[in-house]
């Protein structure tokens, strides 16, 4: 199948007023991202991320190299019609209204006017804005103008969807929203290509990651098979004490004659938080498959550092 | 073709939008109104052509504060665009960078069109209210409209209002719905006029306004056009703050062209520049209405075929410069 996305030997070094080279953003960029999955583009800030992006929209001209975009070359009129596209920062005019907003983005879709109001109604309603939809966009917070961003994104229902720090600055409730929306896009089969600087939000969403680092991919792969770790093998348990466990973990260790590590996973914050808003909404706990506490036992070829990272969800 | 149509009148509208809602746009209308129709008043010596240096001097400040508008106008839809990332939002849909300078530039021209209204209904005005000097034996006294001034004045400020009163009631945008409500009511106010006489009596309908100067005010609004156009262009490379002055050097150059251009060679420098930048003097025909001239209807129309195509040749310029130029 035609990768959604393929770059070979993409680079771009930017110039100054005067056309002399400044920094290279970009180099030698080998890329493929598959149609229908969930790709995460990761790195430190200035690692060449949303300029790889901008290659992709046709925004940034590459200084060499190829791209193809839905088997397209980038800024080809017809790619772009199938991307949904959301800005790093939420670039949105002012005074427009988030309804006015999408039936403007609508309109660059060409969309007829039906479609495009019966759209945006759709749109304000998925991103709760719909009380909102009438107050100008300059008087919004950050994280209710990236709602509107994210709309608009979805504003054409895109076959792939670029989205650069989709989750900067929203609160959690609406970081588990947007992270659930990829990944229910994804179930639909649309590609989606993201950017985060929360590495967690990567981990939850995406198929496959590429770490950048100075323009360059340093490293790419499945998530599951980068996180892997192979040499440790680790029991979970519930409903039992420490008391309990202790004899266990001396005779585990005794028979294997490596060290043994035991402890209590810790609640991911996000889920934590999202349970007390829940209880606080009268609505029922989020967290009973946590309870009772599980006891973690890790066994490793080599002594363990500690056990603060422990994903309960994935141990089981 | 439909698409392309869409979204062309979509980035219209939202920069026509963008540019009436700009506290800026609504400033410089309202001293362009203003001025012109306060110039009357301050007539301090009859020279018997009070009307010709009312109208005049309107058009002198459609020219000049349309100029003002134009340009910071053009600036900031393209280049604040392009370095805010409004401009790379909206070309990362299937829009054609083109088209999207096209219809930037047609935004402007169209927040134009609506200042030319103003300014225009405001110099017939002027010209109709100025003071009509009559000789009585061997002095000369001057008869003022004087419910036309009033209502000239009170124009602009009852426009004013009623964009209050929408953003009250309806919560229209200030400055958008004065933007639209000035040239209307100066409009409804010219055409209203007609109702008294100078003398101040009311009467049947008769027109007194000098409609010739639709003649000559129309070639202004098409170097404001092409005006507009050059700003879109030029700021593409240059700074949004640098874009007034280059519009300022282009009018000054565009003014005196046949001046520094006469005898020029048609294949030396001054000739290619002669050729290629607009030579306003062609739209400034202030002076033919002189006495009761008329600007004819043909040059009024080869004057913006010349227009249109000196629009075409400045977004052909920055098209070329868009095209290389990276956003986000």
């Amino acid at each position: 199948m035609t990768p959604a996305i393929e770059t070979t030997g993409l680079r771009k070094v930017f110039r100054d007023f005067w056309r002399r080279p400044t920094v290279c953003a970009v180099d030698s960029l080998h890329l493929a991202v598959r149609t229908g999955e969930v790709f995460g583009l990761l790195g430190p800030n200035g690692s060449g991320k949303s300029t790889t992006i901008k290659m992709l929209l046709g925004l940034l001209r590459p200084t060499a190299g190829s791209i193809s975009v839905l088997g397209r070359p980038a800024a080809d009129i017809r790619a772009k019609a199938r991307i949904g596209y959301l800005p790093e920062n939420t670039h949105l005019h002012r005074f427009l209204t988030p309804r006015e907003t999408l039936l403007y983005y609508g309109s660059l879709f060409g969309l007829d006017r039906r479609t495009r109001r019966a759209r945006t109604d759709e749109l304000l309603e998925m991103v709760d804005l719909a009380g909102d939809a009438e107050r100008p966009i300059g008087g919004f917070s950050k994280g209710m103008a990236r709602r509107v961003g994210i709309a608009q994104a979805l504003v054409n229902a895109p076959d792939l969807l670029i989205l650069d720090e989709p989750t900067s600055g929203l609160d959690p409730v609406a970081c588990r929203e947007v992270k659930d929306l990829i990944r229910a896009l994804a179930a639909g089969g649309v590609t989606v290509l993201m950017t985060s600087h929360l590495l967690a939000d990567v981990e939850h969403v995406c198929d496959r990651i590429a770490i950048m680092h100075r323009g360059m991919v340093q490293a790419e792969g499945a998530v599951g098979d980068l996180l892997l770790r192979s040499d440790t093998i680790r029991f979970l348990v519930t409903g039992l004490s420490d008391a309990e466990a202790a004899p266990l973990r001396d005779e585990l260790a005794a028979r294997l004659g490596r060290k043994v590590v035991t402890d209590h996973p810790a609640v991911p914050l996000e889920a934590f938080f999202l349970d007390v808003l829940a209880r606080a909404a009268g609505k029922p706990t989020v967290l009973t498959h946590f309870q009772p506490a599980p006891f973690l036992v890790r066994a490793a070829h080599r002594p363990s550092a500690g056990a603060s990272s422990v994903n309960p969800g994935s141990a089981a | 073709m439909f698409h392309s149509v869409r979204s062309f009148t979509a980035i219209v509208r939202t920069t026509f939008v963008e540019t009436i809602q700009e506290p800026a746009a609504l400033l410089v209308l309202l001293a362009a109104v203003f001025v012109t129709v306060l110039a009357p008043l301050f007539h301090f010596h009859a020279f018997g052509e009070e009307g010709r240096l009312a109208r005049d001097g309107g058009l002198a400040c459609l020219l000049v504060f349309g100029l003002v508008l134009c340009c910071a106008a053009a600036g900031a839809a393209v280049r604040r665009e392009c370095d805010s990332g409004t401009a790379a939002a909206a070309l990362a849909k299937p829009v054609g960078r083109g088209l999207f300078l096209a219809a930037k530039a047609a935004g402007v021209v169209a927040v134009s069109g609506l200042f030319w209204i103003a300014v225009t209904a405001a110099t017939l005005l002027a010209e109709a209210a100025a003071d009509h000097t009559i000789a009585v034996g061997e002095t000369w006294n001057r008869l003022p409209d004087v419910r036309l001034r009033q209502w000239s004045l009170l124009a602009p400020l009852a426009a004013l209002a009623g964009a209050a009163a929408l953003h009250n009631r309806r919560r229209a945008r200030f400055g958008v719905a004065a933007f639209w409500l000035v040239p209307a009511v100066l409009a409804a106010a010219a055409a209203a006029s007609g109702f008294w006489n100078h003398a101040g009596d009311w009467g049947p309908y008769a027109l007194r306004l000098n409609v010739r100067l639709f003649s000559a005010a129309l070639p202004l609004f098409f170097a404001l056009a092409l005006l507009a156009c050059w700003s879109a262009a030029l700021a593409i490379r240059l700074p949004a703050g640098a874009v007034l002055p280059a519009g300022t050097a282009l009018l000054g150059l565009g003014l005196s062209a046949d001046a520094w251009s006469a005898g020029a060679p048609a294949g030396s420098c001054r000739g290619v520049l002669a050729g290629l930048l607009p030579n306003l003097q062609h739209y400034w025909l202030a002076d033919a209405l002189a006495h009761g001239g008329a600007v004819p209807w043909t040059y009024v129309l080869h004057a913006g075929a010349h227009a249109a195509l000196g629009c075409a040749l400045a977004l052909a310029a920055g098209f070329a410069l868009l095209r290389r130029r990276d956003l986000g």
